[in-house]
């Protein structure tokens, strides 16, 4: 990608964008731009300093006792919303919802594989697999059918 | 905007931390209804996922049963079939059908046939062999019958079979839209 920079007086700023094919990298520039990059809150367990993260880098959500975690590489912070909200908020960001306690980030997927009974088997980049069940398979294929909403 | 959602977000911007906690303490217990329900309705879906999935294995048994049946009928140079013993099949298939997928592990749609799944397999082909000496489906011909047993065996090794392949088949799909989706093309 080149990037031209042109200095101006007195005209509005603008930012002009000329693509041939509306890609991932080609929207997270937008929405960067257009102030779209949003941003989650959540505490570790001892609960004491507050963290800022995106939703990109979460592996997956889950519920547990009435509280949702975020699952990120290295960390896993309580956040303050529901799975409803995030799995509504975030799904064209490739959250999707698995279970009933549980939401993927489809982006950080390796593989999946079909088992028995419907269900579907999803290995994450680390390293760990969760179950898609089958109630929530038909909305996996719904979103992955769909694409990203490009 | 609403007076409500208004009132909402003055609180949220002016108290921080405490008042926001409370307010979202209020609508976890406004959701606590509404999960109920949805419990509810997530038991009536587990339900009738396992009623489908029997109807689903009757019915296929069924017409295995049936096939194997009208063959020896053939051979016998009887070109009708009797409806008592239909009728008793799909029960036995029904009957069949609850057994495996509630008690038996769905072994016919296993990940792998192992001596678990080669024991439940003659579990079952030996129930259908014994039903259809006592009902007589095959006029107890003790040749017919223990070529009933085998063709049982045959055909859940076949239903086992035929999954594997269904799954492997949709794995590959399921894989190849995975990666279009995180490359962000549209798929139809």
């Amino acid at each position: 990608m080149r990037i031209t920079l042109q200095k101006v007086d007195a005209e509005e700023e603008e930012v002009i964008i000329r693509y041939r094919e509306m890609t991932r990298e080609v929207l997270d520039v937008v929405r960067l731009l257009s102030g779209g990059g949003r941003r989650l809150s959540g505490v570790k367990e001892d609960g004491e300093a507050r963290y800022y993260f995106t939703p990109e880098e979460v592996y997956y959500f889950e519920s547990v006792d009435g509280r949702l975690y975020a699952y990120l590489e290295k960390a896993v912070y309580r956040i303050r919303e529901s799975l409803e909200d995030i799995s509504e908020q975030y799904a064209e960001l490739g959250i999707v919802r698995c279970s009933r306690t549980m939401a993927v980030n489809l982006y950080q997927v390796e593989w999946l594989k079909s088992q028995p009974g419907g269900r579907i088997l999803a290995s994450l980049r680390n390293g760990e697999n969760i179950v898609i069940s089958r109630r929530y398979a038909g909305e996996l294929r719904r979103q992955l059918r769909r694409g990203d909403g490009v | 905007m609403k007076e409500g959602h208004e009132e909402h977000i003055r609180r949220d911007w002016k108290a921080g931390g405490e008042e926001v906690e409370r307010v979202c303490q209020k609508k976890n217990e406004e959701e606590s209804g509404e999960m109920r329900c949805s419990r509810k309705k997530e038991k009536w879906l587990h339900w009738l996922g396992t009623e489908v999935a029997v109807e689903y294995k009757a019915c296929l048994y069924f017409f295995v049963i049936l096939f194997y049946y009208s063959i020896y009928q053939v051979t016998g140079e009887i070109y009708t079939v009797s409806l008592v013993h239909m009728m008793e099949m799909i029960f036995a298939t029904y009957g069949m059908g609850y057994l495996q997928v509630l008690a038996l592990d769905n072994f016919d749609e296993a990940e792998h046939f192992r001596r678990k799944e080669l024991a439940l397999s003659l579990l079952c082909a030996a129930l259908y062999t014994a039903v259809s000496y006592l009902l007589e489906w095959f006029d107890r011909e003790v040749l017919a019958t223990g070529g009933f047993f085998i063709y049982c065996m045959a055909a859940y090794g076949c239903a086992y079979l035929a999954n594997k392949w269904k799954r492997y088949v949709d794995t590959k799909r399921l894989n190849a839209m995975l990666r279009a989706y995180q490359k962000g093309e549209k798929k139809e």
